[in-house]
C-alpha cells in the first residue's frame, strides 16, 4: 500500500511523492521550476572495478578522490523539501562520509536514492543493510552483473524500492530473464559513449563494436517481451537507442516522458565542484559561487540552446 | 498538464529516469515481436461476412495485406511501418498466389469490403494509428442482416451511457449519445438501431412471426430531463394469402437512461 511520503510546491508545479516511488505533477502551461526535482550527484571518483567495468563512463579508479560533502550540502541545501537525490559514484559506499551526509540531507527533506555495484554488495552488506534500516535512502540502484544473484534479492527482499539497473549493448535483453522472480523492477540505461565508454566501444582501427551494436538491435526487437513482467525505466539515451517512443500512445507519451535532460534535473560534480547538464556533458560549470536556484537556471539556460540538437548529443 | 512516474525512485546518478513503463502505462499494442533471425512473419488470412471485431496488431496487420497485396505504394507503406515499429529486420508476406478466387496465402477480404483500408493508407501514421493503437478496432460484418447488440461498442465502460429496457434488462445498451446532433430532438441514429433490437426481441417475445409483408412503425421520445426514452411500437402483421385478415400489435417500452 502506497503513502503519500511528501507534496510540495515547487515553482507553478504541485507535485506529489509515494512511498512506492510514484511521482506526480501537475501544472497549468509551460513547466517551470524554480529548483529541480531531483540532482544526480557524484559524490566520489573511488572505485576498485575499473578492471572490471571497461565501459564505465566515469573514470573513476582506486586512485580515485572523494567529494567534499559538507560543501555540497551546503548547496543542496537550497532545494525543495521533498526533491529527490540519486547518489553515485565511484562506488558511493566507499565515501566515509557516507552515513553522516544522508543523515544531514534527510534533515533537510531531501529523499535520498542511491545506486551501488552488484559486485559489492558482498564486501558493503553490513553497511548497507544498516542505510537502508534506519531509512537513510528510499531508492536503492543496483548495478547488474547477475553474479551474486542472492544477495540481489536479500536487498530486494529489504527494500521493496530496488530498482536494478542494466546497460543496453552491454547486457543482452535476456539478462530480463534472469533478473526475473529476483526484482521486478529494471531501469535501463543507454550505452554512454563517454571517457572510457568511448574507447571500449570503438576498436583500435575506430570500427564500431559489433557485439554492442548487435546486443542493441536485440534490445529494440525484443525489449516488448518484457513489458508486462516489470516496471520499466528508460534514461533519455536509451530511450533515443531503442526507440522507446514507438510503443506509446500520444497521450501516454505526454504523460509518463519525464522530460529531455535539464528540465527537472541536473548533473552534480561533487568530486571536481563542478554541474552540468548530465555526467557526459563536457560542458560543465564550477558551483562555487552559485546557489542551486542559479545552477537550475543556467542548466535551463543551456537546455533550451540545446533543444533540438540534444538528441545528437545523447544518441 | 499532468506527468506520472510510476512505481520507482530516481536511481540514476548520471542521467535521469525519463520514462517508467507499467502495466498502466498507455501503450500501443507492442504484440508483434520478430523472430530469433528478426524475421515478422504476417500469415495470410481471410476476411468474409463474419461479425467480428479486432484491435490486436497482427489481425489487423493481416487485415492490410489481405486488402493491399498487389498494390505496390499500399504494400511498401505497410511494410516499412512494421519495420519501424517492431524493429524487424524483415517483414515476411505470404508470396503469390495461384488461384485466383484466394490471394497469397489464402489472405482475402470480401469483395464488397474490398479497399475498406484505404482511410488507414492515407498516411503512415494513420496506418501506425489503425494497426498498433488498440482503440482502433477492425469491424468486419455484411449488409445482409444486422450487426448483433451492441456490436460497435468497442469498451462498454468507456461509454457514456447505458440504457436497460424494462422487461429486457439482460440485453443493456450502451452509447456515447442519446440525441442526435445534426437533428437536434431526435434520438441518435445509432441508438435507435440499438434499441430497435429490442423491439425484435420484443416483438419475438409476443409470438409476432412477421414475413416480407409486415412492417412497423415506433416512435422513440426522450424526456426532458434525460432520464428515459419511451418507444411506441405500433406493428402491422398482413398475410396476402388471406387479404382480410390482419394482425395489429402495439406497445410500448421505457428505457431508463444511466450516466455511467
Amino acid at each position: 500500500m502506497k503513502e503519500l511520503l511528501e507534496a510540495y510546491t515547487n515553482g507553478n508545479a504541485s507535485v506529489e511523492i509515494f512511498s512506492d516511488g510514484t511521482r506526480i505533477m501537475i501544472h497549468d502551461g509551460e513547466l517551470q521550476l524554480d529548483t529541480p526535482l531531483q540532482v544526480d550527484l557524484k559524490i566520489t571518483n573511488h572505485c576498485d572495478l575499473s578492471e572490471y567495468c571497461q565501459w564505465c563512463h566515469e573514470g573513476s579508479n582506486k586512485e580515485g578522490k572523494h567529494g567534499d560533502l559538507d560543501k555540497t550540502l551546503d548547496k543542496l541545501s537550497g532545494m525543495t523539501k521533498g526533491s529527490e537525490l540519486a547518489i553515485g559514484g565511484g562506488n558511493p559506499l566507499d565515501h566515509p562520509d557516507l552515513i553522516e551526509f544522508l543523515i544531514k540531507a534527510r534533515a533537510l527533506g531531501l529523499i535520498s536514492n542511491m545506486t551501488v555495484n552488484e559486485l559489492h554488495l558482498k564486501r558493503y552488506k553490513a553497511q548497507l543493510e544498516e542505510i537502508i534500516e534506519r531509512k537513510l535512502i528510499m531508492g536503492l540502484g543496483i548495478s547488474w552483473s547477475g553474479k551474486q544473484k542472492k544477495l540481489v534479492k536479500h536487498f530486494v527482499d529489504l527494500n521493496p524500492n530496488t530498482v536494478i539497473h542494466v546497460i543496453a549493448g552491454i547486457q543482452d535483453v535476456d539478462c530480463l530473464k534472469d533478473i526475473y522472480g529476483i526484482c521486478d523492477k529494471v531501469l535501463v540505461l543507454g550505452y554512454k559513449k563517454f571517457g572510457k565508454g568511448e574507447s571500449f566501444y570503438y576498436n583500435s582501427d575506430k570500427a564500431f563494436n559489433h557485439e554492442i551494436e548487435n546486443k542493441l538491435e536485440r534490445w529494440r526487437m525484443f525489449l516488448p517481451k518484457y513489458f508486462k513482467r516489470f516496471t520499466l525505466s528508460f534514461d533519455n539515451r536509451s530511450i533515443a537507442q531503442l526507440k522507446v517512443e514507438r510503443f506509446f500512445t500520444q497521450e501516454g507519451w505526454d504523460r509518463f516522458f519525464q522530460g529531455d535532460e535539464g528540465t527537472i534535473s541536473f548533473y552534480l560534480d561533487a568530486v571536481k565542484q563542478e554541474f552540468g547538464i548530465n555526467s557526459t556533458a563536457k560542458l560543465r560549470y564550477s558551483f562555487n559561487h552559485l546557489g542551486i536556484d542559479w545552477m537550475f537556471k543556467e542548466i535551463k539556460k543551456e537546455q533550451a540552446s540545446l533543444n533540438g540538437a540534444i538528441a545528437e548529443v545523447i544518441v | 498538464m499532468t506527468t506520472e512516474r510510476h512505481g520507482v525512485f530516481e536511481t540514476n546518478s548520471s542521467s535521469s529516469h525519463s520514462i517508467s513503463i507499467d502495466e498502466n502505462t498507455m501503450m500501443l499494442d507492442t504484440s508483434l515481436i520478430p523472430n530469433e533471425d528478426g524475421q515478422l512473419i504476417i500469415a495470410g488470412e481471410s476476411f468474409g461476412w463474419e461479425w467480428a471485431k479486432y484491435n490486436d496488431a497482427r489481425t489487423k496487420a493481416q487485415y492490410c495485406f489481405a486488402d493491399s497485396h498487389g498494390n505496390e505504394s499500399r504494400m511498401n507503406m505497410l511494410k516499412e511501418l512494421l519495420m519501424e515499429q517492431t524493429q524487424a529486420k524483415e517483414i515476411v508476406f505470404p508470396g503469390e498466389s495461384e488461384d485466383r478466387w484466394n490471394g497469397p496465402g489464402g489472405a482475402s477480404v470480401d469483395h464488397e469490403s474490398s479497399g475498406t483500408s484505404s482511410e488507414a493508407f492515407a498516411s503512415k501514421d494513420s496506418l501506425r494509428a489503425f494497426i498498433f493503437n488498440m482503440n482502433s478496432i477492425l469491424y468486419t460484418g455484411n449488409d445482409n442482416g444486422s450487426a448483433p447488440l451492441n456490436f460497435y461498442v468497442a469498451d462498454p465502460v468507456t461509454m457514456k451511457y447505458k440504457l436497460v429496457v424494462v422487461g429486457h434488462e439482460d440485453l443493456p445498451i450502451y452509447s456515447s449519445k442519446i440525441m442526435d446532433e445534426d437533428w437536434e430532438g431526435n434520438v441518435d441514429s445509432n441508438l435507435s438501431g440499438y434499441l430497435g433490437h429490442i423491439v425484435d426481441a420484443e416483438l419475438h417475445k409476443q409470438g409476432v412471426k412477421g414475413d416480407d409483408t409486415w412492417h412497423y412503425s415506433n416512435e422513440m421520445v426522450v424526456a426532458d430531463d434525460m432520464s428515459s426514452i419511451t418507444i411506441s411500437c405500433k406493428m402491422s402483421d398482413f398475410y396476402k394469402k388471406h387479404s382480410d385478415y390482419e394482425t395489429t400489435v402495439s406497445f410500448e417500452l421505457k428505457a431508463e437512461i444511466i450516466e455511467q
